[in-house]
């Protein structure tokens, strides 16, 4: 998945386990970006009594870097607060919630936003006691349940707007074929099938995340304090951002059988990182991904050989025999993957692509590289850049692009011939793709803030 | 005994509380977390105290 459950570690701490990122010019605020970051992967939507909520005890943030460095200019640090109205009660709710104050609605969550930069101590409070909205559990429980969440957006003034609660995953993705060494149901009879011949001829995609939830944490911030004064224009370094998110706990942890609780103190560690999609789930190893999440993106030299040979460059040709002998032979040739560095740790320099450049300098550091000068698309492409769409990934992210296709179509080699003229793409290179598209999706994405659908509800999914 | 903070902090409040790991008992070496600080200790008496006290 795009982040879910990458790592052996984090895949045991769900509540701190970053899903996704998202970061784009907003196309209704033009004068804003939105930055969302995902949570608590794979909720199933009837998951009570106790439904999903973020962990009061992890420090979550989202980052921003505007000269290059790979380090926090900007963070959003975001601290949630449980409560319960009656701890006499087993249930999440007594009545109805039709409000976030609704006296039936026992068990809420609060948080603390606040904003940090380098020298400025504990930073800036810029909202309190902001209520989450409550899962979407039934027509009994959460009767209005678009309207109700949508209150939970709060206005924090300077046009800052925030929301953090439970939303419909966005992000899709065929893992059940893409698991099962490398499926990709539209080609699966091409695929080398270990000789069993499983698949005789081709399929649709089918999405793993359908009906499922995740937790968001957004933000909508003004361009002008995200980037550094003065930036002007496409081609101005300073137009250009890199973002990743965080999730931190403190760093020693007992579990008081006493009490029932787990006790934790200490100085807060991270132990979740995410910038680019499907990086730490694909292109890191699993014998680095625990480190790799424990790291700001300044210090991504260090796995830059993961970027520039990538195993599943080597893998496609040898799954899907025949289909990929250019690749095959890039990957023979032993040459760095240069495209994917620029696109992944650096950023695309200009004049590769006309009219577009997102280039942060050499610190190598995977971030979501996101050209603010670049407006909303008026016809987005869920290919982004490949599709001719310079609004898109991976020039930020929006909540629709198709970060799978675009991946997989660069790993197979399409984008090396930005850097390598010499080289030809396989004619599979520009149709490889998992066969879903954003109509996959069941939640309609919303055309305004926090973007990211209406969260199923337990009572009608799975119908 | 030799200290080194993580960061440094006041002491911490009586509610709070406080986790020690004895990293390795032989040289004393033990890690001392409380509110969101760290000190590491090099204690081998009071490591080897602490070993004791566990029945």
């Amino acid at each position: 998945m795009s982040s879910h459950r990458e790592a052996p570690e984090i895949s045991m701490d769900p509540v701190a386990d970053s899903t996704d990122l998202y970061a784009f010019v907003s196309p209704d605020q033009p004068d804003t970006v939105t930055l969302i970051a995902n949570y608590i992967p794979l909720q199933e939507p009837a998951g009570g009594p106790n439904f999903y909520q973020f962990g009061d005890s992890v420090r979550y943030e989202i980052h921003v870097d505007n000269d290059g460095d790979g380090l926090a200019d900007i963070t959003y640090r975001f601290t949630f607060t449980s409560r319960l109205r009656d701890p006499e009660t087993f249930l999440y709710n007594t009545g109805p919630i039709t409000s976030l104050n609704s006296p039936n609605w026992n068990s809420r969550q609060f948080y603390s936003v606040r904003r940090l930069m380098p020298g400025d101590g504990t930073g800036t409070e810029l909202g309190k006691d902001l209520a989450c909205p409550p899962c979407n559990i039934g027509p009994l429980s959460t009767p209005h349940y678009a309207s109700l969440a949508a209150s939970a957006v709060h206005d924090l003034g300077s046009g800052i707007k925030v929301f953090a609660g439970q939303r419909a995953e966005g992000f899709y993705v065929d893992l059940g074929a893409i698991f099962d060494l490398g499926d990709l149901r539209p080609f699966e009879n091409l695929h080398a099938q270990y000789g069993m011949h499983v698949f005789s001829s081709p399929a649709p995609g089918v999405n793993a995340t359908n009906g499922l939830n995740v937790h968001s944490i957004g933000l909508q911030v003004p361009i002008t304090e995200l980037v550094q004064k003065g930036a002007s224009g496409v081609s101005d370094p300073k137009s250009v951002i890199g973002v990743w998110t965080t999730a931190s706990r403190q760093s020693a942890s007992v579990f008081d059988a006493t009490t029932g609780k787990t006790v934790s103190t200490g100085p807060f560690r991270q132990v979740s990182r995410l910038g680019n999609p499907l990086i730490n789930e694909v292109i890191i190893a699993l014998g680095d991904k625990d480190r790799w999440n424990t790291l700001p993106p300044a210090g991504d030299k260090q796995f830059a050989h993961y970027y520039a040979h990538p195993g599943l460059a080597a893998a496609l040709p040898a799954l899907y025999p025949g289909v990929f002998p250019n690749l095959a032979a890039l990957v023979k040739s032993g040459k760095a993957r240069a495209d994917l560095e620029a696109i992944l740790l650096t950023g695309i320099p200009g004049g590769i692509i006309s009219g577009f450049q997102n280039n942060t300098g050499p610190v190598l550091s995977d971030m979501l590289r996101l050209n603010t000068a670049i407006k909303p698309s008026n016809s987005p492409n869920i290919l982004g850049l490949l599709g001719g769409d310079l609004a898109g990934f991976p020039n930020g992210r929006r909540v629709f692009d198709d970060i799978v296709t675009v991946e997989l179509r660069a790993v197979a080699g399409l984008t090396y011939a930005l850097v390598d003229k010499s080289f030809t793409p396989d004619a599979a290179a520009s149709k490889v793709t998992d066969g879903l598209t954003d109509t996959s999706v069941k939640a309609p994405y919303l055309s305004t803030f926090p973007y990211l659908g209406v969260p199923y509800s337990g009572f009608y999914n799975p119908s | 005994m030799a200290a080194a903070a993580d960061a440094p902090r006041a002491h911490p409040s009586p509610a709070e509380p406080v986790i020690v790991h004895v990293r390795d008992l032989r040289s004393g070496e033990m890690d001392v977390f409380a509110g969101e600080s760290k000190t590491r200790l090099h204690d081998p008496a009071l490591a080897a105290r602490l070993a004791h006290s566990v029945r």
